[in-house]
């Protein structure tokens, strides 16, 4: 199927002007507004690793005990907008247009999103605790090079499985991803 | 040319740059909205919604080609010289009335939006011209060059005449006016026509006679791309006062030079050397497309600029080198394409596009890191011993040197800033100096600790008022209230300040705060209401403020500047006129306080009990005068350590410096033994007397600056830092006593030399002048010392086990337990004396260790805020109007965030990564997937 023809053009200008509305939206949102994102994130980080997050007076959530945040910043929205765009870009072309599609694939970046980013925080917390102070590098530095790390890792990791997926199913009638 | 009718161009030049526009219009609106009147406003209304309309229709129409795989009809060339020249010029109009005169420059974060408007539309009106270029000179028919030429000379011509005989006949009125109007319509239309001519001879003449770029190409190759920018930018800088920016750097003539000589080169079929000339030709074609944009606003200048000067058409050179350069580079990648490839043609292509770029860049982080460098030894310095960096000097001048351009506010006779470089500049101001202005004072220190002199004066001081000693506190009435529950006083300070003089004044005090006493409110009253102040980081608050008081507008401000000592500044004082001000003080004892020449009393002395016991507030003591009265004497023994000047002003060998100190020795005022000696430039090394530091002297003296207060904090914290039986009598020998560079002053440092409150200087025989250690250095009439004093001190809480040694005097003292003490994750709530104890822990370990800044500022900076304590690190503003509190939270977030770890000493954020590295990284995933699919389809093949 030709990438370029016009319903993928269109597809694609929609897809766009989506991102940009999305990461518009989460400029101006404030905490609270995206709590459909933070909860359940906090909830996984506080099941598996522990630590208590209180809601603080902004909206985000604070472990006053070793001073840990987890707001607007963390949400974790700039990786599931990658999400959605790996499999919008890679597999609505090649599908027929429904809706449903769309629905999916949010519904899936959305809950994979959610996983990612609490795994992601966990092992922030547990580097902190445990090599605080130790590495070469400005805590920030780890922080950020780990939670690259994590993202990239997990986002070839979530579009292996989807490919497998899709090509196992979904696209079974259709051509399949090389 | 025909890929000119892709709708791609559209979003190029109308979508993408509009988005641009709106987004910087937007910030604008952020910062300077509540200062609009609803007239401005319904001006922002009508301008914003006819350009988001055009926009709307543009952009969907050019998503409906894109569909559909439709070229660009011609008619939307004409649409848009239709839309947008009636736009601007009705735009050019009204201006003043988006952004009025009324709001001051320096709230104008983004920069200049006035012109941007211009910059961002002209990619739209140029393609369109473009467009008409080509639709009106059809492939089939004959065309005749001449014509055109000659159409666009006389345009230039005819205007000339109607400024000469026309415009001085016209009348004034109605009729004037409109034809003023049908004047400037008329004009804009004939530059388009004119530009149009020009376009339509150029690309006739090249379609018709191909020959002729040809048989003269080195010429015509030679004038355009190496004469013609050359004398631009010769022109620009000598006779034109560099009307459109400072481009007098060598650098640029370099460029411009080399940039023409490659694009005269002949296209050679040999693949390497056409490679690399390929190559070279792309690194400087950013050079080309930068100026492009320093003139795209100006294009419209180049009729009056030629009927005015003749060499007007040098304006649109850039933009004839950008195309003849953009169509050279698309022959040489044809021709190397066949053999190299397009996927590592096209990595070239960026990666040499990229080399002038970072050069640029990697020049402005070094200025960033050498500034910092600078700026850390100076305000975030190390006082531990042998923690200083190595310097370069030169690096230092240069950037310096850049600062100060930047910041002189001169205007040309077009009234363009001078030494500004268009966007470069910008580009600088944000990446160098984070958006902040490195203020004059500090330009001046910097200069006179690494130069050893300055003669830097600011450029904005004139306008300033200067505070008048005829403003005076006429009275005075304290409110004070004992909080039972939290057993500490609460003290309102109301003031009522006259000025007696018959001009407006600015009112400027400075007072001493009691030791245990801190500022918890302030009040201004404007226009009968009381405008409580914000409590603001004292660097956003202070610039400010300055700001303000430039405009002639209403504000007050109380800081801290060094030790106990508060300025305290209101502005401004109508002829004889009074204002009201207050300070609110939080103490825990009743106690004296004096300010602007007035004694008060806080608090009753008879109705309490006097505190007895120290109290501990995390690493800081608080200890009444009542128990260090019980505290034990001490007497400890002094010893000599001599500060030697090694700066550009020194003059004296090591020799006589040896002489001095060996006729003081002799006289023999405390033993010689465990004497140290330090030599002081921009940097400070110590060693015991017995050492052979003459050698060190020879090879330190003659550079930078004397900073002797560096010099005399890190011994004085050293000795501060380990209590014991012994402490320094101060020595400085110096030829310019006078050149020695104070920063912030010496107050801070008060407890940490309780013994005495001087240092002295050594002269010739042995003489010793006493000068002030914590006041303003005084040199003239210093007095000269025979005997030295042999104070004693209290020590706390023990002689056997002190943690510090206290003044002997009748007033309470503060103790740091540990001056290296980090407060991790300290978050204090509420307003209370034992917060402001606490808070000023924070704030004077954070004077002990500057260089932490990093870690401690930031927090110290948070607890004042959320207990709304004023600490030496923040400032309580009061201001008039909510555009001004804008600015100010603009400003503050601004200076927050200029370094950006500083959040992390207090708590952790689990931020996202940025997007920023996960494009980067994926990016790379991606093209790798590229480059492996590419190399297997070649083996299958």
């Amino acid at each position: 199927m030709n990438l370029a023809d016009k319903k993928n053009i269109f597809l694609y200008f929609i897809l766009l002007a989506g991102l940009i509305l999305a990461k518009l939206y989460h400029r101006e949102a404030s905490n609270l507004d995206l709590g459909w994102i933070l909860y359940p994130t906090v909830w996984l980080v506080t099941f598996f690793s522990g630590v208590v997050f209180e809601l603080s007076a902004e909206g985000g959530f604070v472990d006053t005990s070793q001073m840990l945040i987890i707001d607007k910043s963390c949400s974790g929205m700039n990786f599931m907008l990658i999400c959605i765009c790996v499999l919008s870009f890679t597999y609505l072309p090649r599908l027929p247009w429904k809706p449903a599609y769309f629905c999916i694939f949010l519904g899936l970046s959305y809950g994979f999103t959610v996983l990612v980013n609490a795994c992601r925080i966990i092992q922030a917390i547990w580097l902190r605790e445990k090599f605080e102070n130790q590495l070469p590098f400005k805590p920030e530095v780890i922080h950020e090079m780990q939670g690259i790390l994590v993202y990239v890792f997990f986002l070839i990791l979530f579009f292996l499985i989807s490919r497998y997926i899709f090509n196992h199913s979904i696209l079974r009638s259709h051509e399949k991803i090389v | 040319m025909k890929k000119l009718f892709s709708p791609y161009w559209i979003i190029f030049s109308v979508s993408i740059p509009q988005i641009v526009l709106f987004s910087l219009y937007l910030a604008t609106y952020r910062v300077i909205g509540s200062l609009l009147a609803e007239e401005n406003l319904s001006y922002w209304l009508v301008y914003g919604s006819i350009l988001g309309v055009i926009w709307l229709i543009f952009s969907t129409y050019a998503v409906y080609s894109i569909y559909c795989k439709h070229q660009i009809h011609p008619l939307y060339a004409f649409l848009v010289f239709l839309f947008y020249v009636p736009f601007l010029y009705a735009y050019m109009y009204d201006s003043h009335r988006i952004i009025p005169w009324s709001i001051p420059e320096w709230m104008l974060f983004q920069g200049d939006v006035i012109t941007y408007m211009y910059t961002f539309l002209m990619p739209a009106l140029f393609h369109a011209l473009w467009m008409l270029v080509l639709y009106s000179v059809p492939r089939n028919k004959e065309h005749q060059a001449l014509q055109n030429f000659f159409g666009a000379l006389a345009i230039p011509l005819i205007w000339y005449l109607i400024f000469v005989i026309v415009f001085p006949l016209m009348q004034g009125g109605e009729s004037g006016l409109f034809a003023r109007h049908f004047t400037a319509v008329l004009f804009i239309s004939s530059t388009i026509v004119f530009l149009f001519l020009i376009f339509r001879f150029l690309y006739i003449l090249s379609s018709r006679y191909p020959r002729i770029w040809v048989d003269y190409e080195i010429f015509w190759r030679i004038l355009i791309t190496i004469i013609f920018p050359l004398v631009g930018l010769w022109l620009n800088n000598k006779s034109f006062d560099f009307a459109f920016g400072d481009f007098s750097d060598e650098i640029f003539y370099i460029l411009a030079f080399i940039n023409g000589v490659l694009l005269c080169l002949p296209s050679v079929q040999v693949v390497f050397p056409r490679y690399l000339i390929f190559i070279a030709r792309s690194i400087t074609f950013p050079y080309i497309i930068y100026f492009l944009l320093v003139f795209l606003p100006y294009l419209p200048l180049s009729i009056p600029a030629i009927i005015a000067f003749g060499t007007g058409f040098l304006i649109l050179t850039p933009l004839a080198v950008m195309i003849i350069q953009s169509w050279i580079l698309s022959e040489d990648y044809l021709f190397l394409k066949r053999f190299i490839g397009n996927f590592w043609l096209s990595a070239s292509f960026v990666a040499a596009l990229a080399v002038l770029p970072g050069i640029v860049l990697y020049s402005y982080q070094q200025d960033k890191n050498h500034l910092h460098l600078a700026l850390n030894h100076v305000y975030e310095a190390n006082y531990q011993p042998n923690a200083q960096k190595n310097i370069k000097l030169r690096r230092i001048l240069r950037t310096l040197d850049n600062i100060k351009k930047a910041k002189t506010n001169g205007r040309n006779n077009f009234g363009f800033s001078l030494n500004y470089k268009p966007y470069l500049s910008n580009i600088y101001q944000s990446w160098v100096l984070e958006n902040l202005t490195l203020s004059d004072a500090k330009i001046q220190t910097l200069e006179r600790v690494f130069v050893g002199e300055s003669n830097y004066q600011s450029p904005r001081s004139l306008f300033l008022p200067t505070p008048s000693d005829s403003v005076m506190i006429d009275s005075v009435y304290v409110d004070s209230k004992f909080d039972s529950l939290a057993q500490s006083w609460t003290s309102w300070v109301h003031l009522e300040i006259r000025n007696q003089t018959a001009a407006q004044q600015e009112y400027a005090c400075r007072f001493d705060l009691p030791v245990g006493a801190w500022i918890g409110n302030y009040y201004l009253q404007i226009e009968n209401k009381k405008e409580y102040g914000i409590l603001a980081e004292k660097k956003a608050a202070v610039w400010v403020y300055e700001q303000i008081v430039g405009q002639r507008r209403d504000p007050g401000i109380l800081y801290y500047l060094s030790g106990n000592r508060v300025q305290f500044r209101v502005f401004p004082f109508a002829p004889r006129g009074t204002r009201y001000t207050g300070i609110e003080l939080i103490h825990k004892e009743p106690l004296h306080f004096e300010i602007g020449g007035q004694k008060i009393q806080l608090g009753q002395t008879l109705s309490k009990q006097t505190l007895q016991e120290s109290i501990k507030a995390d690493n800081i003591y608080y200890i009444p005068t009542a128990l260090k009265n019980r505290l034990p004497l001490v007497k400890r023994k002094p010893y000599y350590h001599f500060i030697v000047d090694c700066s550009m002003h020194q003059k004296s060998s090591d020799q006589v410096i040896l002489g001095k100190i060996q006729n003081l020795l002799e006289k023999k005022l405390i033993a010689a033994s465990e004497a140290k000696i330090s030599l002081v430039n921009h940097q400070y090394r110590a060693y015991n007397f017995a050492d052979n530091w003459g050698r060190a002297y020879r090879r330190q003296r003659g550079q930078g600056g004397f900073f002797l207060e560096y010099a005399l904090k890190s011994i004085l914290l050293e000795n501060y830092q380990q209590p014991d039986d012994k402490y320094p009598i101060l020595v400085v020998i110096s030829d310019a006593l006078n050149q020695a560079v104070f920063t912030e002053g010496m107050g801070d440092f008060r407890m940490t030399y309780p013994e005495l409150n001087n240092f002295y200087s050594l002269e010739n025989q042995g003489v010793l002048r006493e000068f002030s250690l914590f006041e303003e250095l005084v040199i003239r009439d210093a007095p000269i010392v025979n005997q030295l004093a042999e104070p004693v001190v209290r020590a706390f809480p023990n002689a056997r086990k002190p943690i510090a040694f206290l003044p002997n005097n009748l007033e309470p003292a503060l103790v740091i337990e540990n001056p290296n003490h980090l407060y991790k994750g300290q978050s204090l709530e509420g307003k209370s004396w034992e917060n402001a104890l606490i808070l000023a822990g924070m704030s004077q370990c954070l004077v002990f260790n500057p260089y932490q800044s990093e870690e401690r500022w930031l927090p110290t900076v948070k607890n004042s805020f959320r207990t709304k304590i004023m600490s030496p690190q923040t400032s309580y503003l009061s201001v008039e109007n909510e555009a001004q509190k804008q600015a100010l939270l603009e400003k503050q977030k601004q200076t927050l965030s200029a370094k950006k770890s500083l959040d992390a000493g207090e708590e952790t954020r689990m931020s996202e990564p940025s997007l920023f590295w996960m494009i980067f990284l994926l990016l790379g995933v991606f093209l790798y997937r590229l480059f492996i699919r590419k190399n297997q389809k070649t083996f299958s093949a």
